[in-house]
């Protein structure tokens, strides 16, 4: 599925496939229910693992688990819940362990995706209510946030603590190193969630209410051209039907038809 | 109407559902393995022998082999794929006849393997006191929430492949395929 993709129906009709289409002249313009339901259904999927992540990394920045992590046993072997010393660079190295940004969004990144491309499939029609759109949007803002705070923030905060205590405090690799390795996952997270996002956000095309020109063209009796009637034709639509067709102005988008293919549709005078 | 499928690249889309069926029929197959070998639970959580067992002790042990619910998450996305290509007819010549049906079981498995382990890990969580931690296992908060995101996730998305499956199958009119949403609708 794909847009602009073409179907074997559309050979009698070659621009339908480019043309937005009014959603009340072809389902009286709801979706069934149960496809509605289903798309509901998914954009609210979108947002129930980010809203998760969101919690458990609120959780582990305000300290909740810093027991667990930083906590030191005391002479009887309990665990000392004396943990004033943590700081919040310590606090997101955890979050990158326990919250991980892959475990949090690729499903819901998928998703989205699936719903934007129902989306540009509609072509203009109300496939994905607007309310849906607007929540499988939401959510994948709220990926991308979190995501580069998963991501990003860290090694931010973990070079300017390197600048503060000097070359070798945390011992661990270069931020750049860090960074490389998880960059294919940060970068599709965050590239495809803000390309959902903006598209689904995009504004539907307006539908018309005035009719296409081939459906004109259609409402009025059309005989089909013969070559063998094709120089009679052309003889007479000079002086008889040019004033009616020339008198009614176009639409800019439509390619213009020159007098002589206007001919092959016009009704043979007697 | 969704065209009739092309003899070989059928087999594409039924190699595409095992592909898509088999994160969670991994999953089931450990864990029911997993679960009614006594030595296995005993050497994963160190239990001591002679000590009987309880439900807990066996699905911790299942849990060790990796998060709960990725094989959910991985089959409940591919399923909705899946169904969107069945439904729609899009690749042409693609969905063979029974992949619908097919795609309804498929979901429906997933959808509740993900309800039943999210339920059975809020359980021990909700019944030990302090956690599962009292019991001599450790299960975070972020922990525990990602978990139970993960399954409520593939459960939804799961619903939603079956019901995209049964609506199409028992639709007639022109009205409730899928095409009639994503495309204009035409006589055939």
């Amino acid at each position: 599925m794909t847009v602009g993709e073409t179907d074997t129906t559309d050979e009698t009709d070659p621009t339908a496939a480019d043309r937005p289409v009014d959603a009340d002249r072809t389902t009286g313009g709801r979706v069934p229910r149960p496809l509605r339901v289903a798309v509901w259904a998914l954009a609210a999927a979108a947002c129930v693992l980010p809203l998760f992540g969101t919690v458990a990394a609120l959780h582990v920045l305000t300290g909740g688990v810093d027991a667990q992590y930083f906590g030191s046993y005391d002479a009887e072997g309990s665990l000392s819940p004396d943990t004033s010393s943590v700081t919040l660079d310590q606090r997101w190295r955890v979050l990158d362990y326990l919250v991980p940004p892959d475990r949090v969004l690729l499903g819901p990144v998928a998703v989205v995706l699936l719903l934007t491309g129902l989306h540009l499939a509609g072509r203009g029609r109300p496939a994905v209510p607007t309310g849906a759109r607007c929540l499988a949007a939401a959510a994948a803002v709220v990926a991308v946030l979190f995501t580069l705070a998963v991501g990003v923030v860290p090694l931010v905060l973990r070079e300017r603590a390197r600048g503060e205590e000097g070359p070798g405090f945390g011992g661990g690799p270069e931020p750049w190193a860090l960074l490389v390795g998880s960059a294919g996952v940060l970068v599709f997270l965050v590239g495809a969630a803000g390309l959902g996002a903006v598209v689904l956000l995009r504004p539907r095309r307006a539908a018309t209410t005035e009719p296409w020109p081939e459906q004109a063209v259609a409402s009025s009796p059309v005989v089909a051209p013969d070559p063998t009637a094709a120089p009679e034709t052309t003889a007479a639509p000079e002086t008889t039907a040019a004033p009616e067709t020339t008198a009614a102005p176009e639409p800019p988008a439509v390619p213009r038809l020159t007098e002589e293919d206007r001919a092959w549709y016009r009704r043979p005078t007697p | 109407m969704v065209p009739p499928p092309h003899p070989v690249t059928a087999w594409w889309f039924r190699a595409a559902v095992l592909v898509a069926a088999a994160p969670v029929l991994a999953a089931v197959t450990v864990t029911a393995v997993v679960f009614q070998d006594d030595d296995t639970v005993r050497s994963l959580n160190g239990t001591v022998p002679g000590v009987p067992l309880r439900l807990l002790d066996r699905w911790h042990a299942t849990q060790t082999f990796g998060q709960s619910g990725w094989p959910a998450v991985l089959t409940a996305v591919a399923c909705v794929a899946l169904a969107f290509a069945a439904v729609s007819g899009r690749p042409r010549h693609l969905a063979p006849p029974e992949s619908r049906s097919v795609l309804t079981v498929l979901a429906l498995v997933c959808g509740a393997w993900a309800l039943g382990t999210t339920a059975l890990t809020a359980w021990f969580q909700v019944t030990h006191p302090r956690g599962v931690a009292s019991a001599g296992y450790e299960l975070l908060l972020p922990q525990w929430a990602l978990d139970t995101g993960q399954g409520l996730f593939a459960a939804v998305v799961a619903g939603a492949a079956a019901l995209w499956c049964r609506r199409s199958r028992s639709e007639s009119s022109d009205e409730g395929r899928l095409e009639a949403v994503g495309e204009p609708a035409r006589a055939e």
